[in-house]
C-alpha cells in the first residue's frame, strides 16, 4: 500500500546476460579483502578448536557434564540459525515466491554448516548421560539410542542440504566452468558441474529435484530440532513434561533462519556491494514471516508457561523456577525482548518493514536472542546434577561461560561463516539461472494511466 | 488458473446475484427441510430443559459429553474463515477470491452455533449470565477471571464480533451493487446497509487496507480462541489433558477441520448455486495442497501429544491412553478418527486427479470432519472415565437420542443460516471477482504465451 | 461562486483514463477530480489524486481503550471479591493477560472498522451524483468545478468519449 510505488517506468530491465556477467565477475575476483576475512575467520576457528581441546582434556563424566553445556548450546545455535537457512529457500521455492530468486543461493550455501554440526554432535553425544534409568524420548528403545539415531538424523539433514545445494547450483557451476579462465579452481568447478549442458530433460529434473530435496529438508529439519531438544534438554531436566517444546524450537529455528538471512544479506550489501540483488523487496518480504515467527515463538512459549503455572505440581514449579523465574530469568528476558517484543514493536510498522536497516536490525536481534535462548535451554539442562530424579532437587545455579566456552562459541560461529565464504568461491552466491528466469517472467507494461509489473506464472 | 473465459461486470453481477434477486424452488425446499430439523432440535432442547439433564447420557463421572465435543467441533470449523481469508489475503493469493466470503460467513455461523453448545450443556441457559455478572449483586461475588471458563466467552465474543465486522466491511461494495439492482423497500434496506458507497479510489484503497489490516488483527485472535478452548482442558490436572501442546494442537486441528469444511462448502455451493464459472478445479486443488501441509503439521502435533503424554510414564496417564488405544469401543473410534482424518484423505490428496475431482474432494473433506469430531470426543470422554475417590456409582457414557438430535440440529442450523445468508447476500464477493478479472494478463516467453498477473507492487 | 459537479460515464476504462489526462491538461486540479468504479483498479490507474489518511491511529487508540477496559475488569473483579483460588494469588498476571489481550484486540478491531468507515467518508445519507451503471462496469469521472468552467469540463469529457454526462448543481 505504499504511495508512489506505481511510479514504474517502461525503462529496460536487466537481462539474464547482465546478471551472469555481473555475478561471474564478482565470483572470479578473489581480492585481498576476501582473503583477509578468510584469514581472520580461520584464526578464530583455530581458537575455537583450542577451546574444544581444553574441554576434551577435562574428559567426559557425569561430574563434569556441566562443562559441555555451552558447547551443546553453540551446536544448537548453529542448528537454529545457519543450518536452518536452507529451509527458507526450500519453502519459498515451493510457495513459488518470485522475490526469493536473488536470496536462495545464500541460504543454500549455508547448508555446508551441516558438516560442522555433524562433527560437533559426536562429542555432545558422548557428554550425554546414559538413557538407562532416566526419562527419554527413546523410552526402552535399544539399538544405540540416542547416539546412533541422532547421528543418522543429523547426517540425513546435512546430506539433503548438500544435495540441495549442489543439485540446484549445477547450471551456475556450468556457467562458471564455461566463463572462468583455466585454473585448478575452474577444473574443480568443471568437475562439480557434472557436465551440465542445460537440456530440456536436465531442466525438468532440476526443477522437480529442487522441489523434492527442498521438501525433504523442510520435513527433516523439525525432526532434527526435536531430537536436539528432547535428547539434550528435555531428557536431562527431571519433572519436565513439555510436549510443545520441539515445536517451539522449530519456530525459533525458522526465526533464526530468517534473522540470519537478513543479517547475511545486509553484510553482503555493505561489504560486497550486493545492493542490486538484495533490495528492499527482499528485506520487506522476509520481515513478514519474521514477525509471524516471532509471534508464534512467544505463543508456543506462553502455551507451556500457562500450563505449568496452572499445574503447580512440584516438578513443574521447579522447572519454571529454573528456566523462567530464577536462575535463567535474565536469559529469558533477553530472548523475550529480542525474539518477541523487539520484532513486534518494530515490524508492525510498514516503514520499518519496508527498509533495509529495519529488518536487518531486528534480524540481528533475533539471532542474538536465539543464542541466549539456546544457552538458557541447554546450559541449564547440562548443569542438572542428577537427571534420573523425579523432581529436580536441588536446582542448579546459573552457569556462566568460562574462557574455553567463549573460545568454542566464537570459533564455531566463525567456522560457519568461514565455510560459507569458502563455498561461495566454488558456487556463485547469487543463483544466476533463478534470477535470470525471474527476469524473463516479469514485464513492465502500461496499465491505463500508470505502469504496472506483469508477472508470468512459472510452471 | 487464468485460462478461463473472461466475464463482463454485468455477467458477474447476474450470475452471482441470481439467488439474491429471485427465489428458486430448490432453495425454498432445502430451507424448509433444514428449518424442520432445527425446529426438531429446538423441541429436543425444550424437552431437556423441562426434564433436566438426566435425559442426556451424562452421568458420574463423565459430565462433559457430546455438547462440549460439539462446542469444540464448531469452534474448530469457525477457524476456516480466518484461516482461508486472512492468510490468503495477507499473502495476496489470487485463488482466495471465490472462497473468502463463504468461509468468513461460515466462521460467523459456526461460532454462533458453538456458543449455543455451552448454553445447552448448562441445562438452564439463563444461568450463563453468571459468567458475566456477579453471582450475587448484594455481596459483590464476581466471576473469577482466573478460571479458564471466563476466558472462553471473552475470546469467543471477541472473535464473533471481529469476524462479523470483517464480513460486513468486505460486503459493503457488494451491498451497493445489490442496491443498484433492486427496487422498492429492498433498495432502501440495501441502500442503508451500503452506507452510501460510491466506489471512488479513496474508498477502494481503504477497502484493500481494511482487508489486510483486519486480517492481520484477526489472525492473532483466531489463534487465541482455540488456544483458550484448549486451556479449558490444559490448565486442569486431568490426566491426558494437562499437556502444554494442547493450544497449538487444537488450533492446527481446528484449521484442518475448518479448511476441510470450506472444501465441502465450496463444492456444495458450486453445485447448488451453479457457480461453475467461479469455482474451478484449480481452486479446490489449491486448497487441497494447503490441506496436505496443514494435516501434516497437525499430525506432528498429535505425535508430540502422544509421545510426551507417555514421557513421565505416570500410571493415570497411561491408563487413559490405554483406554483410548486398546479398549473398545474407544479403540475402534480412535482407529476411525486417525484413518478418517489423515490416513485416507492425505495420501489421496497427493494425486492431482483426486485434488481436481469435486466428488473425491467432497467425500474426503467430509471424512476429515467425521474424524475430527471423533478426535474431540476421544480427547474428552475417556479422560473423564476414571473412578475417583469417593465415587461409588459410575458408568460409561452413551449419548442419548436428545444429544444426537441436538448435534444433527446444530449441523442443520449452520446450513440453514448459510442458506438464508445466501438469499440476501452473495456468497462469492462480486467486487473481488471483478478485480481478479482485471488483473489477468499474458506474457510471451520464447514461443509460449504464459498466463500472468498484473501486480500493484 | 457556486460550484457545479459533472459526471462523465465511460464504458471503456481506457477512455476514462484518457478523460482524466485531458482534464488535468486543461487545468482542472487533480484534487477536484474523482473516479467512481464498480471494482478496484490498481492504485493510480487513472492518475487520480492520492488520498492522505491516518488509519493507523485508529487501531492504536482502540487497542489502548480495549486494554484499559480489560485491566479494569480483571483487576476490578478480583479486588471487589478478593478470594484466593487454587493457590493463585489475587491480581494474578498470567490469567489477567489473557482477558486483557482479548479486549485489546477487540478494541483495535472495532476501532479499525470505525476508522475505515470514517476515512472512507461513510456513511453518506445521499448518493448525490451517481449512476447505477457504475456497479455494472462503467467508470464515472467526476469533475467539481466553478460554474463557468463547466462547459470546458463537459467538452473534455465528451471529447474523451463519455457515453453520458450528468450534472449536479451544488
Amino acid at each position: 500500500m505504499h504511495n508512489g510505488e506505481h511510479e514504474l517506468t517502461a525503462g529496460p530491465l536487466p537481462t539474464h546476460q547482465d546478471v551472469a556477467r555481473d555475478v561471474l565477475g564478482r565470483f572470479q575476483d578473489l581480492g585481498h579483502r576476501y582473503w583477509g576475512w578468510v584469514t581472520v575467520l580461520a584464526f578464530l576457528f583455530v581458537l575455537g578448536v583450542v577451546g574444544f581441546i581444553i574441554r576434551l582434556s577435562e574428559g567426559f563424566s557425569d561430574e563434569n557434564r556441566a562443562n559441555w553445556g555451552y558447547f551443546v548450546a553453540t551446536l544448537a545455535f548453529i542448528v537454529t540459525t545457519f543450518t536452518a537457512m536452507p529451509v527458507i529457500s526450500a519453502g519459498l521455492r515451493l510457495a513459488k515466491a518470485n522475490w526469493r530468486r536473488p536470496l536462495t543461493r545464500v541460504t543454500e550455501n549455508m547448508a555446508i554448516t551441516g558438516l560442522l554440526v555433524v562433527l560437533m554432535l559426536i562429542p555432545a553425544l558422548i557428554a550425554l548421560p546414559s538413557i538407562n534409568g532416566r526419562l527419554s524420548i527413546w523410552f526402552e528403545f535399544p539399538l544405540g539410542a540416542p547416539g546412533v539415531w541422532d547421528v543418522i538424523g543429523y547426517g540425513t539433514l546435512a546430506f539433503i542440504g548438500l544435495a540441495l545445494l549442489w543439485g540446484v547450483a549445477l547450471p551456475d557451476l556450468a556457467a562458471a566452468r564455461d566463463h572462468l579462465p583455466a585454473s585448478t579452481r575452474q577444473r574443480v568447478i568443471g568437475w562439480l558441474s557434472l557436465g551440465w549442458v542445460g537440456g530440456v530433460r536436465q531442466w525438468r529434473v532440476l526443477y522437480q529435484g529442487s522441489l523434492l530435496a527442498g521438501a525433504m529438508y523442510l520435513l527433516t529439519y523439525p525432526l532434527v530440532q526435536t531430537l536436539m531438544i528432547s535428547d539434550f534438554h528435555h531428557g536431562l531436566i527431571p519433572g519436565l513434561k513439555d510436549a510443545i517444546i520441539p515445536a517451539t524450537v522449530v519456530v525459533n529455528g525458522l526465526q533464526g533462519a530468517v534473522g540470519m538471512t537478513l543479517l547475511t544479506m545486509y553484510l553482503m550489501r555493505r561489504l560486497g556491494n550486493y545492493e542490486r540483488y538484495f533490495s528492499v523487496e527482499q528485506f520487506w518480504a522476509l520481515s513478514k514471516p519474521l514477525l509471524a515467527f516471532s509471534l508464534l515463538w512467544f505463543y508456543f512459549w506462553w502455551a507451556s508457561f500457562i500450563t505449568f503455572w496452572y499445574g503447580r505440581q512440584p516438578g513443574e514449579s521447579e522447572v519454571i523456577r529454573l528456566l523462567v523465574l530464577d536462575e535463567y530469568r535474565g536469559a529469558l528476558m533477553i530472548s523475550f525482548f529480542l525474539n518477541f517484543i523487539g520484532p513486534l514493536i518494530a515490524l508492525v510498522w510498514n516503514p520499518v518493514r519496508r527498509s533495509v536497516w529495519g529488518p536487518a536490525l531486528v534480524g540481528t536481534g533475533v539471532v542474538i536472542g536465539a543464542l541466549v535462548n539456546q544457552v538458557r535451554l541447554y546450559v541449564s539442562a547440562f548443569s542438572v546434577a542428577d537427571p534420573s530424579q523425579h523432581v529436580m532437587h536441588p536446582r542448579p545455579a546459573t552457569q556462566w561461560p568460562d574462557a574455553p566456552d567463549l573460545l568454542i562459541m566464537v570459533g564455531a560461529i566463525s567456522g560457519c561463516v568461514l565455510l560459507f565464504m569458502l563455498v561461495s568461491k566454488i558456487i556463485p552466491v547469487v543463483s544466476i539461472w533463478e534470477v535470470g528466469e525471474g527476469l524473463r517472467l516479469v514485464k513492465v507494461r502500461r496499465y491505463l494511466n500508470r505502469y504496472a509489473r506483469v508477472i508470468a506464472k512459472s510452471h | 488458473m487464468y485460462y478461463r473465459r473472461t466475464l463482463t461486470d454485468a455477467q458477474i453481477n447476474r450470475e452471482l446475484l441470481d439467488v439474491v434477486l429471485r427465489t428458486p424452488v430448490w432453495w425454498v425446499v432445502i430451507v424448509s427441510i433444514l428449518g424442520l430439523i432445527v425446529a426438531g432440535a429446538a423441541s429436543a432442547f425444550g424437552f431437556m430443559m423441562n426434564q433436566g439433564l438426566g435425559v442426556t447420557g451424562l452421568q458420574q463421572p463423565i459430565f462433559w459429553g457430546f455438547f462440549i465435543t460439539n462446542f469444540i467441533f464448531w469452534v474448530g470449523i469457525s477457524h476456516a474463515g480466518v484461516m482461508i481469508s486472512a492468510i490468503l489475503r495477507l499473502s495476496q493469493a489470487e485463488w482466495r477470491r471465490p472462497m473468502v466470503r463463504a468461509a468468513e460467513t461460515m466462521t460467523v455461523f459456526a461460532l454462533m452455533t458453538s456458543l449455543l453448545q455451552p448454553l445447552i450443556h448448562a441445562g438452564r441457559p439463563w444461568r450463563i449470565f453468571y459468567w458475566v455478572f456477579p453471582y450475587d449483586w448484594a455481596r459483590g461475588i464476581w466471576p473469577d477471571v482466573r478460571s479458564p471458563l471466563v476466558w472462553d466467552p471473552t475470546a469467543i465474543i471477541t472473535y464473533l464480533t471481529s469476524s462479523s465486522l470483517f464480513v460486513y466491511t468486505a460486503l459493503i461494495p457488494d451491498l451497493a451493487i445489490i442496491r443498484d439492482r433492486s427496487t422498492g423497500w429492498r433498495r432502501t434496506v440495501y441502500g442503508i446497509l451500503a452506507l452510501g458507497w460510491h466506489g471512488n479510489p479513496r474508498q477502494w484503497k481503504l477497502q484493500g487496507i481494511a482487508g489486510i489490516l483486519l486480517s492481520a488483527l484477526i489472525l492473532p485472535v483466531f489463534v487465541s480462541v482455540h488456544s483458550i478452548v484448549s486451556w479449558d482442558f490444559g490448565v486442569s490436572l486431568v490426566p491426558s489433558w494437562h499437556v502444554t501442546v494442547f493450544a497449538p494442537y487444537f488450533v492446527i486441528g481446528a484449521v484442518h477441520s475448518g479448511v476441510s469444511a470450506v472444501v465441502t462448502l465450496m463444492i456444495l455451493m458450486r453445485k447448488l448455486y451453479k457457480l461453475e464459472n467461479f469455482i474451478w478445479e484449480e481452486h479446490i486443488d489449491a486448497v487441497a495442497r494447503l490441506l496436505i501441509v496443514v494435516a501434516t503439521a497437525w499430525l506432528f502435533f498429535f505425535w508430540l501429544d502422544l509421545v510426551f503424554a507417555l514421557w513421565l510414564k505416570e500410571e493415570q496417564e497411561m491408563t487413559v491412553w490405554h483406554l483410548r488405544l486398546f479398549e473398545p469401543p474407544w479403540s475402534w473410534l480412535f482407529l476411525a478418527f486417525i484413518v478418517f482424518s489423515y490416513i485416507i484423505p492425505v495420501p489421496l490428496w497427493m494425486f492431482r486427479r483426486v485434488r481436481r475431482s469435486f466428488t473425491w474432494m467432497l467425500w474426503t473433506s467430509l471424512m476429515v470432519n467425521v474424524g475430527m469430531f471423533l478426535e474431540r470426543l476421544i480427547i474428552i470422554v475417556p479422560a473423564l472415565m476414571r473412578k475417583g475417590p469417593w465415587v461409588f456409582t459410575y458408568d460409561t457414557y452413551r449419548p442419548s437420542a436428545v444429544e444426537v438430535t441436538l448435534i444433527v440440529g446444530s449441523i442443520a442450523l449452520v446450513a440453514l443460516l448459510l442458506m438464508l445468508f445466501s438469499k440476501f447476500f452473495p456468497l462469492i464477493p462480486i467486487w473481488e471477482e471483478k478485480e481478479g478479472q482485471k488483473l489477468i494478463d499474458e506474457v510471451k516467453v520464447g514461443d509460449r504465451v504464459v498466463p500472468a498477473l498484473v501486480k500493484e507492487h | 461562486m457556486a460550484n457545479t459537479k459533472l459526471m462523465g460515464l465511460f464504458q471503456d476504462p481506457e477512455q476514462a483514463a484518457g478523460a482524466m489526462t485531458k482534464l488535468k491538461e486543461d487545468g482542472f486540479p487533480v484534487e477536484d477530480l474523482d473516479v467512481y468504479s464498480g471494482s478496484p483498479f490498481p492504485e493510480g490507474s487513472f492518475g487520480e489524486h492520492e488520498p492522505e489518511m491516518r488509519l493507523f491511529m485508529f487501531p492504536l487508540v482502540g487497542a489502548l481503550v480495549g486494554f484499559a477496559i480489560g485491566l479494569l475488569w480483571t483487576a476490578g473483579t478480583q479486588i471487589s471479591y478478593p478470594l484466593v483460588t487454587g493457590g493463585k494469588p489475587l491480581l494474578s498476571i498470567p490469567p489477567m493477560t489473557i482477558i486483557m489481550y482479548e479486549n485489546t484486540m477487540l478494541g483495535a478491531i472495532i476501532f479499525t472498522v470505525l476508522g475505515v468507515l470514517f476515512e472512507s467518508r461513510l456513511p453518506r445519507r445521499k448518493l448525490g451524483l451517481y449512476d447505477e451503471r457504475i456497479t455494472e462496469g462503467y467508470i464515472g469521472i467526476i469533475v467539481d468545478c466553478p460554474e463557468e468552467r463547466a462547459t470546458a469540463a463537459e467538452t473534455a469529457l465528451q471529447g474523451a468519449g463519455a457515453e453520458e454526462i450528468k450534472r449536479e448543481e451544488g
